[in-house]
């Protein structure tokens, strides 16, 4: 990815100034996300990264236009290559989402239909995206749960979802998410609800193929230590907003955000200090429609001063690197090359 | 973060297509719960077809039985006869005319609701009492217990219960409570089935296990836990009980087993009309429309109480 | 209670599930004040160990004791006396609460089970206890559904401590919880253990927690424990190739060591 300057054509997924509301009625809206603005290019990987009620899931149902009442898209474009999906017909969107931009779900027993045979429901995938016909799908299934590490392909095709271990049905559910041939893969939560070493392999099979097909990913995670492995930018979110979004090896060696310098500092790893207490973030993420005035961190920063209570910081930077906080710990406009 | 999963999820993803349907099922993760926490702290949404709907059936139901238990203050004397105005047509006297003897309708159709309210009433807290031991007893059991309870239930369930209500009349008589008694254990074993399948749920859950852990007793167990966890459910069986109930005892009273004249019920009012069918049609449509109102009203009831998702996490 | 004896001793336990063994010959033995990790993946057999010691599941073979006691052959009353003893703190923080009722009624209830107390007495220990899990000042009122998850695991801790046991059994205690608010309950269970002098049994599918909780570790795998050494011993010279296999995965949060690993 380093030497070739990709051309200047429009990025694969471009999502600028997004916003969720819940809607309630004669009280008006909760915002809950908020304008929520970031780009990922072909074969890059993007990390969404919060605790829980930061907002991460709620932008990517936005991003593939699956808001329920009382859920809503409040305003913002999302953009797939030159496809502005905001406003996109019902049969439209049918035909972008599972084709062009396909998604992959942290539960797949619960993404998988527990009726059907694991390659009848990629088959489903390909004929809904794809004019091969009969044939040409059977061989494209088991071609694509080959591609995803599945071995002896043609018999695990035949199996019920139950009959896989986690860690094939999540393959499968990759497969799944492939099938469309996406240009850009949403990932949520993929590795989860998965054991640790199983974890590690879905990983490495998901950056061999966003290197191997120059697929854009949004991978939306809790764990530092899976999108450091997974992302080349990450973005950390925090009441709905975006934080702070640099190069992965920027955040995490000189997180600017106080925010983000907390939440590694409470990781846990095999490195911790075992003699003192771990370093927490006092009090509790803000539920959305209770926040503070000002930055929605103030409460449970250390660094807050008056300011913070009563300005809300915006997102400032370079295209590469920003952060929303007054007193930055680390300067975001000059950062090294800091290339996968 | 593997939050627990939120009742509004289907169990199983749709449409294999893997995009629209199965999507947002998977979706409704950890935001989805903040979401709704905020949701539930007193937010008001504009169009509320459940609540509303629920509201309407208790309001339908609550106003029936005020109009059945306070018939005595404004009604005619269901019991004064005027033979000369028999068969009399609706007049502002008489708002659903008057049978054979000249007796007003509109006051005998409420005058029979209150002995079939009573009975259904009855009939509901002894299934109620019953069914719930019975089966949260079998869910608690297991074994050869649940085994012997749960198959007696289906032995009960398989006989006719024309045939079990004839025989125990017959037996103890048709007195209010008897036909209570017998309408309540023909009800029974359903509850029974509901309740354990509601208490094996429950018993599923870590609170149960916790419970057991700090040293609960199975009295505390059942009345502290159990009870007031499934009572959601044992109020759609206890909707369902009601309406049920209100049938039977219709059915036993059309054919004669039930409440015997000169009391009235709906379903002797509805016989006795059926009698004099081609004479003033009225005559049974009023009951009939009280059954069919009420038994609806219950549904009603029972679906919007069943299709609310369950309060806090499953 | 001698210092020597160890606290809880669990010999050759065997657990079936229609014929299956889930657990198969499992032994370890628990000192006092000591925290025992039990570590494995998910169906390696640790909540089911869990389950056998509380004797929320029969085993089917095995010995458990409990300060010299054998759990598995105690009647209803003994066994039911014991478990004021021996407390348990479940993963999903919201599931292992009663959502009928209130907090003060959750911290009650194990006092009002075993009738220590009158109802005064009761609600003056239940405000200790939050006080004592860092919950002080308008929460009793609450219902579980009104807590955050850390907030509820807080609760559901508290109700473990209500009987002051003398063990606790931690199935995934922090596992359901965000990264900060993990921190939190890890340091507030270390610090209990401190003050209280508590027994833990630890049970984690992550290492590195289980690293700074337990002075002993367990490696569990298909219901077997693979390999049982000091917390230093394990992690520094991991005998078994499924415990190294472990240690490997668990992610880093250093990009750069993590995507050297990743891409070869």
């Amino acid at each position: 990815m380093t030497a070739t300057a990709p051309p200047r054509t429009a990025p694969a997924l471009a999502v600028s100034g997004l916003s969720v509301e819940l809607e309630r009625g004669r009280d008006g809206a909760v915002p809950i996300v908020r304008d929520v603005s970031f780009t990922v290019e072909r074969g890059r990987r993007m990390g969404l990264v919060g605790e829980s009620g930061s907002g991460k899931t709620l932008t990517a149902m936005a991003v593939m236009g699956l808001l329920k009442r009382p859920l809503r898209v409040a305003g913002g474009s999302v953009r797939l290559g030159e496809t502005e999906l905001r406003g996109l017909r019902r049969r439209s969107l049918d035909r972008v989402r599972g084709g062009r931009i396909g998604m992959v779900y942290q539960d797949p027993m619960q993404s998988l239909n527990p009726l059907h045979k694991v390659g009848d429901q990629i088959a489903e995938s390909l004929r809904l995206h794809t004019s091969l016909d009969r044939r040409a799908v059977r061989e494209r299934v088991v071609e694509l749960l080959d591609d995803v590490g599945i071995h002896d392909a043609a018999a695990k095709a035949r199996a019920y979802p139950h009959e896989l271990s986690g860690g094939m049905r999540q393959r499968a559910m990759i497969a799944m998410g492939l099938a469309g041939d996406p240009e850009v893969l949403l990932c949520d939560e993929p590795t989860t609800a998965l054991d640790v070493t199983t974890q590690r392999r879905i990983v490495e099979l998901l950056v061999r193929i966003s290197q191997e097909r120059g697929v854009a990913m949004v991978m939306i995670t809790h764990d530092l230590g899976v999108a450091a492995g997974f992302c080349d930018d990450v973005a950390v979110m925090y009441a709905g907003r975006i934080v702070e979004q640099a190069p992965v090896r920027d955040l995490y060696a000189r997180p600017a955000h106080p925010y983000t310098e907390a939440l590694l500092s409470a990781a846990c790893d095999l490195t911790l200090p075992l003699d003192r207490p771990i370093p927490t973030i006092p009090g509790q993420p803000p539920l959305p429609g209770l926040l503070a005035g000002g930055c929605s961190f103030h409460p449970r920063c250390p660094y807050a001063q008056e300011a913070c209570a009563q300005e809300r910081p915006t997102l400032d930077g370079s295209d590469r690197r920003r952060v929303a906080c007054h007193f930055a710990l680390a300067s975001v406009e000059q950062t090294e090359a800091s290339d996968v | 973060m593997p939050e627990p999963t939120t009742p509004e999820v289907p169990a199983a993803g749709g449409a294999p297509a893997g995009a629209a349907t199965t999507v947002a099922a998977s979706f409704a993760g950890d935001d989805a719960a903040a979401a709704a926490a905020v949701a539930a702290r007193g937010a008001r949404r504009r169009r509320l077809p459940r609540p509303t709907m629920l509201g309407f059936a208790t309001t339908v139901l609550g106003v029936i039985v005020l109009l059945v238990l306070a018939a005595p203050l404004f009604a005619a004397d269901p019991d004064a006869q005027d033979p000369i105005n028999a068969f009399a047509g609706s007049s502002f006297a008489h708002p659903f005319g008057t049978d054979d003897l000249g007796r007003d309708l509109f006051a005998r159709v409420l005058d029979g609701g209150r002995l079939t309210l009573l009975i259904a009433g009855g009939a509901v807290l002894v299934a109620f009492l019953l069914g719930t031991l019975w089966g949260f007893v079998a869910a608690s059991r297991r074994g050869i217990v649940d085994e012997l309870l749960m198959r007696s239930a289906d032995a009960l369930m398989a006989i006719p219960q024309i045939l079990f209500a004839l025989v125990c009349i017959s037996a103890f008589g048709a007195s209010p409570l008897n036909l209570a008694l017998v309408v309540g254990v023909l009800l029974a074993p359903t509850t029974a089935r509901m309740a354990r399948s509601a208490a094996l749920q429950e018993m599923s859950r870590d609170y149960y296990a916790a419970a057991i852990a700090y040293g609960a007793r199975q009295r505390r167990l059942l009345v502290r836990e159990l009870l007031p966890n499934t009572t959601g459910q044992l109020a759609v069986q206890a909707a369902i009980n009601a309406a049920s109930a209100i049938i039977l005892e219709a059915s036993l009273s059309f054919v004669g087993l039930g409440i015997q004249p000169p009391d009235a019920s709906w379903g002797t009012l509805l016989k006795e009309g059926y009698a004099f069918l081609y004479q003033r049609y009225e005559y049974a449509v009023f009951p009939a429309l009280a059954i069919l109102l009420t038994i609806w009203m219950l549904n009603v009831v029972a679906d919007q109480l069943g299709g609310r998702p369950k309060r806090g996490r499953a | 209670m001698s210092e020597t004896t160890p606290l809880l001793e669990v010999r050759s336990l065997v657990k079936r599930f229609g014929g299956k063994a889930v657990l198969d010959d499992v032994s370890f033995t628990l000192g006092r004040g000591q925290t025992l990790g039990l570590v494995g993946e998910s169906g390696s057999g640790k909540s089911t160990t869990a389950r056998c010691v509380l004797r929320l599941l029969d085993a089917d073979g095995g010995e458990i004791r409990f300060d010299g006691d054998d759990v598995r052959a105690l009647g209803a009353e003994p066994l039911r006396r014991l478990r004021r003893r021996m407390q348990v703190v479940f993963q999903d923080p919201h599931g292992s609460l009663n959502r009928r009722q209130t907090v003060a009624q959750i911290l009650q209830a194990p006092l009002a089970a075993h009738g220590i107390g009158d109802a005064a007495s009761r609600r003056a220990r239940a405000a200790e206890l939050l006080e004592l899990v860092g919950l002080a000042g308008g929460y009793a009122d609450r219902r579980p559904q009104e807590l955050s998850g850390g907030q509820a695991q807080r609760v559901a801790i508290g109700r473990a401590l209500a009987l002051e046991p003398e063990f606790v059994v931690l199935d995934e205690a922090v596992s359901a919880l965000d990264v900060s608010v993990r921190a939190q309950v890890l340091n507030l269970l270390k610090r209990l253990q401190d003050e209280l002098g508590l027994t833990y049994l630890f049970i984690s599918h992550d290492l590195a927690i289980v690293r700074y909780m337990a002075h002993q570790v367990a490696v569990m795998h298909q219901g077997r424990i693979v390999e049982a050494a000091t917390r230093e011993r394990l992690f520094e010279q991991p005998e078994h190739e499924y415990t190294r296999s472990l240690m490997d995965a668990i992610p880093v949060a250093d990009p750069e060591a993590e995507q050297r690993r990743i891409l070869g």
